[in-house]
């Protein structure tokens, strides 16, 4: 088992479409997803209910990172406290997306907003990313009307 | 362990009985299906409430191939793997006939919550090399729905 580390999204408004979260693996450490919960907490009741797609994309190391997001602290904390801090690069929230090189689909879903999503991978099917590669969590669109939502993507550095 | 790999589809219109995804095993191949979501994103609210019925077929290498639907590349979940040798349908809507068809599951999905099935090692639905599967939406839904869904296969030998 490699390192494994916890990344949060923190509050925020949500009113485009945005790269929920982007992963870039270091060079020769791959990065495996464990699992990631989003929860939002403004949009209540039958008149707001919302539904958008969310798609899992893989990109080649020749994608150009998103970008107006939220960019975390040098050293995100590992879950083990003796272990290094992690190599990949971790943002969130980006407003301009992951664009160029080659992008795959790995998943494709839907997320209704007056309710969690969670997603938990079995060890066989948990979505991996190459060294150099990027992983992002992106919305289909912008959501109907401003929402404000938390939350924390937990992931494997396996080198 | 083989190698993995998911078939996703994005935004599919889905207004008849349909053959979801169709999968079929390359020759001395055999496919376990790790898991399988299916969730829509256009009818919301009370009102548009609906439940549907859902098979997951194994067909036979007499069977005949769906069709209307779109073809899938297998994503290899390790970048560097190998291409699939099974090949992926979505969204057909011929639906696969002939052979031999037998139910191995039957289901029923709220369309207003996911419909996702992680199966445990010794449940997976297993076919094996030249056998279809497909997962069966029973019936049209009563308006028509925009689907995203993915299907996670391992591919032995």
């Amino acid at each position: 088992m490699g390192r494994v580390y916890q990344m949060f999204f923190g509050a925020y408004d949500y009113g485009v479409q945005l790269d929920l979260f982007q992963f870039t693996a270091a060079a020769g450490i791959p990065v495996a997803v464990h699992g990631f919960g989003m929860f939002p907490y403004t949009e209540i009741g039958d008149g707001n209910d919302q539904i958008i797609s969310l798609s899992l994309l893989r990109g080649s190391s020749g994608t150009t990172s998103g970008s107006g997001g939220f960019v975390p602290g040098p050293g995100l904390p590992p879950y083990q406290p003796s272990d290094s801090a992690a190599s990949f690069a971790f943002l969130s929230r980006n407003t301009t997306l992951m664009t160029g090189g080659t992008i795959t689909t790995l998943r494709a879903w839907v997320w209704d907003f007056r309710v969690p999503f969670y997603k938990y991978f079995t060890p066989e099917t948990r979505p991996i990313i190459a060294g150099s590669e990027r992983m992002v969590l992106r919305m289909g669109s912008a959501p109907a009307s401003v929402l404000q939502q938390v939350g924390y993507v937990i992931a494997e550095e396996l080198a | 362990m083989g190698r993995m790999y998911s078939v996703p589809f994005v935004a599919a219109a889905v207004a008849a009985a349909n053959d979801l995804f169709e999968l079929t095993a390359a020759a001395g191949k055999p496919c376990v299906v790790h898991s399988i979501e299916i969730e829509q994103y256009t009818e919301v609210g009370d009102a548009a409430e609906e439940g549907l019925s859902l098979t997951l077929r194994r067909g036979t290498s007499g069977t005949t191939s769906g069709s209307g639907g779109s073809s899938v590349t297998p994503v290899a979940q390790i970048s560097s793997d190998a291409a699939a040798g099974l090949a992926a349908e979505s969204n057909n809507t011929t639906l696969m006939t002939g052979g031999t068809i037998t139910t191995l599951r039957a289901w029923a999905w709220n369309v207003r919550i996911p419909f996702n099935k992680v199966f445990t090692p010794d449940t997976a639905p297993v076919i094996a090399g030249g056998e279809r599967l497909v997962l069966r939406l029973e019936g049209a839904p009563a308006d028509s729905i925009t689907v995203n869904g993915t299907v996670m296969v391992e591919e032995i030998g």
